[in-house]
């Protein structure tokens, strides 16, 4: 089944073979093709370059192509503030000292704002991978889009105006449906709602002001555009689930504050999908590759079998994740069974396997070696090799080549005797090359050559 | 139900102006002005507190509780200025260079004002000379630092530094808090404490005074 | 055929100088297209005498930076006429920034560029408190620094900061009631800040229409109009009341209703900007005159 396949049929609430995998590589994409978070957000020819390697490097079954919450609040007159490793901030409130609502006609149009290079990057992602790949279109949810024009106060008026707030997020609403127009227009597979705030506030509130809401937005998706939606929370919403599952999106998705099995124990009465939640900071940001591999391969563990459940980060990577990890956390979600065998193999009893390191320093020629999970299942593996294959055609005898999968235990046991972490990576002669990052053929070649 | 149970609970439901009325009339009837702060207003805060914490209550019922607390406390303040009695300790706080985040810092401050601790709230944005600087003019015995996203919280290393640099890092105790930090960061940068939420930073900074 | 673009804040004079401007221009045909608070200024006599056509543009394309397709509509049919010029009263609300691009489609048209009035005592006020204020200054080739007769020099030097700081290559004529001379048009240009990178909007604009009953009386009219006044820009409206018709005209604090001839619809139309309470105001206004004053929802699903 192709990709996409999958995670649609799993949006249709299929079983399927294995659970599909969604990497919310937003800023974090540019961290690929060595561009800051502003570019990414703003430069469309370096988004499309970052999104297609995202492709191809993480496997996505399903990817998005922008993140960022600011886009409707900028529009809207909101000022932003950027940032070189994240996704700008609002750093002012229009509606903070003008509680009113705004005119109609002030509503998100194809040629506001970013607009135009984001539907662009959206169209040309669609050509590109669109056969393969779901495409994810990212809006700001109307709790969130209603607290970046009014501001904290926006709490407060919960209490004092509550047609206030209600107003604003019927106003906000139609924000969310002239963005939703324009994503499906511009080929968008699952229309995602972004609204981390939804858990900062109680039940009731949730059901006071935000039901109807979601519900109309989750309505227009599925009757009137008929595509796929999503509904994605921030922080600890657990309490929240439920009365999410109740505005009827195809799925949600959350992040590390929630226990995902039993929010999925929830969602599943309400036959929604569950996505989620590898942790951004402590798993994906400082942990290691294997520790990416371990969290997924124990999450999946705990499933009955693949169904209504999407593989995703927390939320947005941070931009600094190493590519390694996302890497692991790809492998583990696309080959389950070998991955097991993998963190299995690397938590237990590999110690006592001897290797012999060969000796880097007298060699007769020099000595590539690629390190990879494994290149026939890995797909940055497999670009890895590609690459080392290519450069030997090119040295054929002058130099040597090997390959250690990381699905032998031996090659795990010396893996950790030389002290490899990150997979996949290119050593040459002992030294380490090329980690993660695939190296274009002029890099490898001027690398052997430098030994040579 | 005492005049000091209604304004406890009164406070918790958001009722500012009941809570100014009943201050005010508590004041009237002769009541010690530290008993009403104490048993009205900050008992009435506290179980906000620990309602936040155990999810019981968000980020609505904080804000206008705290709206609440700071209409009674507005009667009180005079009083308290006459008869002497001062905050139990003074605080620094605020979001850090490049994050803009005030959510979590402005219940922080809620919180320690609930405990009936004196902040000053150096808002979001705030640039380590900053701290320290409000620190020393201030003399403030606690800086909390607060922020959200990843790429900020390095920050905190540098008011760490900064402390010690300025030579005051004895003095005072550093706290911080936000989603991405957690006990093992807050001891790598060499903080002195990391809180989960509001309520547990309010009890931990309002501890170290009374110890 | 020209095309000649007038912009300016509320109440900074656009429809006298209209009325200087059509003059200077004669006795080419022209074909003037004006936002619904400019009709009633321009004297229907003097157009015939000039051999020149009105057209209005009308609700919904008050922030004319969004609902453009009105203003082309309008646009067309003028074209189809073939004027000598087309002048255009942007309304003092507009965000122009988008003009010449759109203008751009029309190869009959010779974009001159756009002309902005100022009021040189209240520029401070509305530069702040208004975006388009500032786009408007940034597009103009020509500034008309108006009511320089009622301004203090400082008042005068304040105002021409601001409108450098909009528009570096702004050329400022000093003017009052409007006039304007016609070696003044030498320096307008298209200017090239037209081309603004993107388009981002002033969502604190504010516009609100009240139905007025018949029953209401003068006076209680009068009053009304002073409690909104303090929180609107601009209010008009043609009223047919208790006690004879009324044209209700407000700028700022600035209430007029004065006996009126013409037709009447009774709907008094607000418009106001950041700061300004509007919302608040039109619901202590619908709770105190609940017999007489009702909110017409037009905009919510316009757009």
């Amino acid at each position: 089944m192709n990709p996409k396949e999958l995670l649609f049929s799993t949006l249709r609430h299929e079983v399927t073979e294995r659970a599909p995998w969604v990497p919310f590589a937003g800023v974090h994409a540019g961290k690929l093709t060595g561009v800051d978070a502003t570019e990414i957000l703003t430069d469309e020819d370096k988004l499309v370059d970052a999104l297609m390697e995202v492709n191809r490097l993480y496997k996505p079954d399903g990817q998005p192509v922008v993140f960022d919450l600011q886009l409707e609040a900028e529009i809207l007159g909101c000022d932003l503030v950027w940032s070189k490793d994240g996704p700008p901030s609002v750093a002012n409130h229009p509606l903070a000292d003008t509680m009113n609502i705004p005119c109609r006609c002030t509503l998100p149009t194809p040629d506001a704002g970013r607009m135009p290079m984001v539907l662009s990057a959206m169209r040309r992602m669609k050509a590109a991978v669109g056969e393969t790949t779901a495409l994810y279109g990212l809006l700001c949810g109307p709790f969130t889009l209603a607290s970046h024009l009014r501001g904290n106060d926006i709490f407060m008026d919960m209490y004092d105006d509550d047609e206030y707030v209600k107003d604003l997020m019927s106003f906000c609403v139609d924000s969310g449906k002239k963005m939703i127009d324009m994503f499906v227009d511009a080929g968008m597979d699952v229309i995602a709602i972004v609204d981390p705030l939804v858990s900062q506030i109680s039940v009731d509130h949730f059901e006071e002001f935000l039901s109807e809401p979601f519900a109309e937005l989750f309505r227009y998706i599925r009757e009137e555009k008929k595509v796929f939606s999503s509904f994605f929370v921030c922080g600890n919403a657990t309490r929240n689930i439920e009365v999410m599952c109740k505005t009827a999106p195809d799925s949600i998705s959350v992040d590390e504050n929630v226990d995902i099995i039993a929010a999925k124990a929830v969602c599943d009465q309400y036959n929604v999908v569950i996505g989620g939640n590898i942790p951004l900071t402590s798993v994906m940001l400082h942990g290691t590759q294997q520790d990416n591999m371990k969290f997924v391969v124990d999450m999946l563990a705990k499933l009955d079998e693949y169904k209504n459940f999407i593989v995703a980060p927390g939320c947005d990577m941070p931009y600094a994740v190493p590519v390694e990890n996302t890497i692991g956390a790809a492998q583990a979600v696309l080959n389950t069974a070998d991955s097991a065998e993998m963190v299995k193999n690397y938590t237990s009893a590999t110690f006592d396997i001897e290797v012999e390191l060969p000796d880097y320093e007298n060699l007769e020629r020099p000595l590539v070696e690629v390190f990879t999970l494994d290149s026939a299942t890995c797909a940055a593996c497999t670009y890895m090799m590609g690459a080392a294959n290519v450069v030997k055609g090119t040295f054929r005898e002058k130099i040597d080549l090997v390959e250690y999968k990381f699905t032998e235990k031996e090659n795990i046991a010396r893996c950790m005797k030389m002290g490899v972490t990150n997979l996949p990576c290119i050593y040459i002669n002992g030294q380490l090359k090329f980690s993660s990052i695939i190296p274009s053929t002029e890099e490898l070649e001027e690398a052997v050559n430098e030994v040579l | 139900m005492s005049i000091l149970n209604e304004i406890s609970e009164n406070l918790q439901k958001g009722k500012a102006k009941i809570v100014k009325e009943l201050v005010q009339q508590a004041v009237d009837e002769g009541i010690p002005v530290k008993q009403i702060l104490d048993e009205g207003l900050l008992s009435g805060m506290s179980i906000i507190g620990v309602k936040f914490k155990n999810n019981e209550v968000f980020v609505p019922e904080v804000l206008v509780a705290a709206r609440a607390m700071n209409m009674g406390a507005q009667v009180l303040k005079p009083l308290l200025v006459e008869s002497g009695i001062e905050a139990v300790g003074k605080v620094c706080l605020g979001t850090v260079k490049g994050d803009l985040h005030d959510i979590g810092k402005n219940l922080v401050k809620m919180m320690l004002e609930g405990k009936g601790l004196e902040v000053i709230d150096l808002g979001t944005d705030v640039p380590p000379e900053k701290f320290i600087e409000t620190a020393q003019n201030e003399n403030c015995d606690v800086i909390c630092c607060s922020a959200l996203l990843t790429t900020t919280m390095g920050v905190m290393q540098e008011v760490v530094d900064a402390a010690k640099n300025a030579g005051i890092r004895e003095k005072v105790k550093i706290m911080v808090g936000g989603a991405p930090v957690n006990q093992n960061f807050c001891e790598q940068i060499g903080a002195d404490y990391y809180t989960p939420d509001a309520a547990t930073c309010a009890e931990v900074a309002v501890g170290l005074f009374s110890a | 055929m020209k095309f000649y673009l007038i912009t300016g804040f509320l109440g900074a004079g656009k429809t006298t100088f209209l009325k200087n401007f059509i003059r200077l221009l004669a006795p080419k045909r022209i074909f003037l297209i004006i936002n619904e608070f400019g009709k009633e200024g321009v004297d229907g006599k003097l157009l015939r005498e000039m051999n020149s056509v009105l057209a209005e543009i009308n609700n919904g394309s008050i922030f004319c930076s969004c609902r453009l397709d009105k203003f082309e509509e309008t646009l067309a049919t003028a074209i189809a006429q073939k004027p000598d010029v087309i002048v255009t009263e942007a309304s003092g609300l507009a965000d122009p920034t988008n003009i010449s691009h759109l203008l751009s489609k029309y190869s009959e048209i010779s974009y001159e560029g756009s002309i902005c009035l100022a009021d040189a005592v209240q520029l401070p006020r509305v530069y702040h408190t208004a975006v388009v204020a500032h786009k408007q200054l940034a597009v103009a080739g020509l500034v008309l620094l108006n009511k320089t007769d009622i301004a203090k020099p400082e008042q005068k030097e304040a105002a021409r900061e601001l409108i450098l700081q909009a528009n570096p290559l702004a050329h400022i004529e000093e003017t009052e009631y409007g006039r304007i001379k016609s070696d003044w048009l030498k320096h307008l240009k298209p200017s090239s800040a037209q081309e603004m990178a993107s388009e981002l909007r002033d969502i604190t604009l504010q516009k609100s229409t009240l139905e007025v009953s018949f029953n209401m009386s003068r006076d209680m009219m009068l009053h009304c109009l002073k409690q909104l006044s303090e929180s609107t820009y601009r209010m008009k409206g043609f009223l047919k009341l208790a006690d004879g018709n009324f044209y209700a005209d407000c700028t700022g604090p600035d209430v007029q209703l004065k006996p009126w001839q013409g037709e009447t619809n009774n709907r008094l139309v607000l418009l106001a900007g950041r700061g300004m309470p509007l919302r608040k105001a039109i619901k202590q206004a619908l709770s105190w005159y609940d017999k007489y004053l009702t909110m017409i929802k037009e905009d919510e699903h316009d757009g």
